[in-house]
């Protein structure tokens, strides 16, 4: 790509995604941005799984089917796609105590183990984003900078320079 | 006997030598071609170690295990620990200063890396962020807020997102993910010292003025943050318990020594004069006990900026009063002593802002001119390709932007090598200074650049104009610290009372005779050119080529032949 040619008085103005002056940059920095936004939402999803679970983990062996139930309601609630609340219910130990709390355990394990891999994939996430961020800025900021090497700003010049009467802008 | 080739063959045989320094010279640049791409490629991977590391140490001692990263680490590490400096200080300043939290930015870029980037490794908060970025975004049409607003909001997630709550954490980890994100967007130290600008201390004497160093086309020259501050306390004396009077010895390398209280006999006017850096004199009381001890002998004011003596002899410094009272105290109107405390508030708030900015901008202007008195006697700017080196380094920094953004084809430093461009910038870049403190002297301002510009015709089209408005922002600001040190001597006189002192100093030290001095520097006056020699000494000084003088002096000078 050309800078020169972007910076051409007919291309168009920034900020318009659809049109762009870096439609690549502009692209990449969406697609980067978009990747960042489905990733906060599952983080706060997730968030929302490990309140409930360590609720259930706190109860130890006193913990009971209708408690997880209660808090299966609660993601629901929340935004947790019932079906997929159904399946992890499905599993559930009939009876409780010892067994139901192994039970909250393990999937507290699970969540655990995601919430890791979800760290990992939200850094990389977010440091590709910023970096899509840093260059979409610089492509703004060289096309800034050229113009202010066109056309010098005379208005921010207080009619202060050699040819102006004080006090009137050019 | 040697047998010249080129003769017997009648053609030119190639240099074997010359053939393969050409083979030599194109490895060469294959080489450092496949070491920038290797080094391109390394500093993007250690972004992603530095970025999933759990602290930002133990990211920079994995980039020594990987096998892309390892050949550079030593080299990156340092690049991570310069940027990291250049935020600190930058950071340090802006918690500081006032002046550079109210920054306004030219780029975007500059608004992440000079304003935004180190807030928040100060105080790693959105608000920190927001409030450094925004004056930058409401500057811009609603459309480029659109786009140029999302990359930047892009960049403050990557910055600021999922922070731990602890703050001093949270600052370690801003600081490791601002070391990342430079490295995968290819922000080298260098060029992120170029966009942000980086602290310096100015000496100017007996103060010392803390600015950010700019280089364009990111900015020009030093940028006052701040007050200066002395270097060391002159010797004099200060104020005990119950008034009364005790020396304090000079502080050494400080400025001359100014008597603070005057010997006997001595007309107090001299003193609060300062000196021509625009350094802070202590105001000199109207009466002064000759104690002895350390005080030495008072040095001679220079002149103010229009050449004359700050207080010329019989200069009448009285406020108007409506009577003297017991020990002569003066007795002022209700109407006088309201007006007389406004004036003592403005002289404390808005007029001591007024002459910081004054002091530090006169600073900067001394620099620009030598700056320009040099390139001007190296090789002269007028000479076709002369100043390129200025040029050249507006053109990289657009070239190291375009580099970040990735874009092949980045800007022609020739573009810019026209000497129009240059002079344009001088000019943008002595005024942008000045708006620091034209609320305060605009009008001054306006009538000095009237004289100095409009006393010869055409004379904006030449260097000389450009340094015309130099000068008139220095005739400018000296008027402003001239001001104040007529200010403070009038308060010394009159128990504090400034009613009458602004009146008096536009009497005594009108702008037009501060506008007429910057023209006789040049060998001119209000009606141009003072003789055909002055015409001729400005080309001798690189200031105009022979024709422009020729047809600048045929309008003044009917016989001018240039030469």
């Amino acid at each position: 790509m050309d800078i020169s040619q972007i910076a051409q008085p007919a291309s168009p103005g920034l900020g318009q995604a659809s049109a762009s002056p870096f439609p690549q940059l502009q692209m990449a920095h969406d697609v980067a941005s978009a990747r960042l936004d489905k990733l906060d939402a599952a983080g706060a999803l997730l968030g929302k799984v490990r309140t409930e679970l360590d609720s259930l983990v706190k109860m130890g062996d006193t913990v009971s089917q209708d408690d997880v139930i209660k808090s299966s309601g609660k993601l629901v609630a929340a935004g947790l796609a019932p079906m997929a609340v159904a399946g992890l219910l499905a599993d559930m130990p009939q009876a409780g105590g010892e067994a139901l709390q192994a039970w909250v355990r393990q999937h507290d394990m699970q969540v655990r183990q995601r919430e890791q891999q979800l760290a990992t994939v939200h850094a990389q996430a977010r440091h590709q984003a910023g970096i899509a961020g840093m260059q979409l800025l610089a492509g703004h900021s060289a096309l800034e900078h050229m113009s202010q090497m066109q056309n010098p700003q005379p208005s921010q010049t207080n009619g202060l320079t050699p040819g102006n009467a004080p006090g009137t802008e050019a | 006997m040697p047998v010249d080739p080129t003769i017997s063959l009648h053609a030119e045989v190639p240099n074997p030598l010359s053939t393969i320094g050409s083979f030599a010279e194109i490895q060469n640049k294959l080489n450092q071609n496949k070491l920038f791409q290797q080094t391109f490629t390394a500093r993007q991977k250690a972004g992603q170690i530095l970025a999933a590391a759990p602290d930002l140490e133990t990211g920079l001692n994995q980039l020594y295990g990987d096998p892309d990263t390892a050949a550079f680490a030593g080299e990156i590490s340092n690049s991570v620990r310069q940027g990291q400096q250049t935020f600190a200080e930058i950071g340090k300043l802006r918690a500081e200063t006032q002046g550079l939290q109210q920054q306004q930015f030219e780029t975007g870029m500059k608004a992440v890396l000079a304003g935004g980037m180190p807030a928040i490794i100060n105080d790693p908060t959105e608000n920190s962020w927001n409030n450094a970025v925004q004056p930058y975004l409401n500057g811009l049409t609603p459309s480029a807020q659109k786009s140029v607003g999302s990359a930047m909001d892009s960049i403050k997630r990557g910055l600021l997102s999922g922070l731990p709550s602890d703050p001093v954490q949270a600052r370690l980890v801003v600081k490791q993910r601002a070391a990342a994100l430079g490295l995968g967007a290819g922000l080298t130290p260098e060029a992120q010292k170029q966009i942000s600008g980086w602290p310096e201390l100015i000496n100017q004497g007996n103060v010392q003025q803390p600015v950010i160093q700019q280089q364009p086309p990111f900015g020009a020259g030093p940028v006052p943050v701040g007050p200066a501050f002395p270097t060391g306390a002159p010797a004099g004396y200060q104020h005990g318990p119950g008034e009364v009077p005790f020396p304090v010895p000079g502080v050494p390398g400080s400025a001359p020594a100014i008597n603070a209280l005057g010997a006997p006999g001595q007309t107090p006017a001299a003193a609060p004069a300062g000196n021509a850096l625009g350094a802070v004199s202590p105001p000199r009381p109207a009466a002064a006990p000759s104690t002895g001890g350390a005080v030495t002998p008072p040095t001679a004011a220079p002149p103010a900026g229009d050449g004359k003596p700050l207080i010329p002899p019989g200069t009448a410094m009285v406020s108007p009063s409506v009577g003297t009272g017991a020990g002569g105290l003066k007795i002022m109107s209700a109407a006088q002593q309201a007006n007389a405390e406004t004036l003592q508030k403005e002289f404390s708030d808005s007029g001591l802002r007024a002459f910081n900015n004054a002091t530090a901008t006169l600073g900067s202007l001394n620099y620009m001119t030598q700056d320009l008195d040099a390139l001007a006697k190296a090789g002269g700017l007028l000479q076709p390709g002369s100043g390129a080196a200025w040029r050249t380094a507006v053109a990289k920094g657009i070239n190291t932007m375009a580099e970040m953004a990735g874009l092949k084809d980045v800007f022609d430093p020739k573009a810019v090598s026209a000497i129009d461009a240059f002079n344009k910038e001088t000019n943008r870049m002595g005024l942008t200074v000045l708006t620091t403190m034209l609320g305060n002297q605009r009008e001054a301002a306006q009538t000095i650049n009237n004289i100095t510009t409009k006393a010869v015709p055409g004379i904006d089209n030449t260097f000389m104009g450009g340094k015309l408005v130099i000068e008139s922002l220095k005739a400018t600001t000296q008027r402003a610290i001239d001001q104040r040190n007529w200010e403070n001597a009038w308060q010394a006189r009159n128990q504090g009372n400034l009613n009458g002192a602004d009146e008096a100093f536009n009497a005594a030290h009108p702008a037009q005779d501060y506008a007429n001095a910057v023209l006789a520097k040049f060998g001119m006056t209000p009606k141009g050119f003072a003789s055909p020699v002055a015409l001729k000494q400005a080309v001798a000084n690189g200031f105009m080529t022979p024709k422009q003088a020729a047809g600048i002096g045929r309008e003044q000078f009917p016989d001018f032949k240039g030469q």
